[in-house]
């Protein structure tokens, strides 16, 4: 099942010009947050995704998947948009930075919550091709 | 990114720098972080600072394996403008602390492989 820009951006509370997922992607259990990277991204410099974007693109995966998820146990949550703030990002590793045109599939493994900080592992994939992982802390004020 | 800040002044050594910045409230990135409540994205923060790493090591520095980021104080660009940045690193390692005033805003270390 495939969601659009559209769909996605109600579960995301940044707007442009920092939204960094424009799709999604359901395959069996898991979610995939889904970015075409535009000449005009934010983030782009010369042609290539910087760190910083691998990072909020990471992050703001962590919306979209968790939003879709919630959505499909039908819970009508107040959840949708939520402002979140990155709290950590631990052992993360690019491989490699993504270039203007690629499209980035990030799928997160939701490991714990404690109170409202949400911890992350999160994978991002170009084709096959492993570009980047990390954990992730998010914290959603109450 | 542009004018996500500029740097007020900058004092660097053999393996250390210490960088004071601005803020610039009026960049466009808080038009949509967040439309209600403008809050300086933690990836533009972690971008400001590799670019101030490649001032101060000289080079072109990549963040390509972060081994810890702590993002500890949420930064209101119009209160939080004046920041202090320390650099140190070594062989391997890049550390850097984020500051406004006494507290703590971010806490990084880096590989540098």
């Amino acid at each position: 099942m495939n969601y659009t820009s559209k769909q996605v951006l109600q579960l995301l509370p940044q707007r442009a010009p920092i939204v960094m997922v424009d799709g999604a992607q359901q395959e069996g259990e898991t979610y995939y947050a889904l970015l075409t990277i535009a000449p005009d991204n934010w983030f782009v410099e010369e042609n290539q995704l910087l760190e910083a974007g691998v990072v909020e693109h990471q992050a703001q995966s962590v919306a979209v998947c968790l939003g879709l998820k919630s959505k499909e146990q039908g819970q009508k949550t107040n959840r949708e948009s939520q402002i979140g703030f990155i709290a950590e990002v631990k052992n993360l590793s690019i491989h490699r930075l993504p270039m203007v045109g690629e499209t980035l599939a990030t799928s997160i493994t939701y490991n714990t919550a404690v109170e409202n900080i949400v911890l992350i592992q999160a994978t991002t994939t170009c084709q096959e091709e492993r570009i980047a992982e990390s954990q992730l802390k998010i914290f959603l004020p109450s | 990114m542009t004018n996500y800040y500029h740097i007020e002044n900058q004092q660097l050594s053999a393996q250390e720098a210490q960088f004071t910045l601005h803020l610039d409230p009026s960049c466009d990135v808080y038009k949509g972080h967040f439309p209600t409540r403008p809050i300086a994205p933690g990836a533009c923060s972690l971008e400001m600072i590799r670019q101030c790493a490649c001032v101060a090591l000289n080079e072109q520095v990549r963040f390509m394996n972060i081994k810890q980021c702590k993002y500890l104080l949420p930064l209101e660009p119009g209160i939080h403008s004046i920041l202090d940045l320390r650099l140190t690193w070594d062989e391997n390692t890049i550390n850097a602390v984020l500051k406004w005033q006494e507290q703590i805003v971010i806490k990084l270390k880096v590989s540098r492989s």
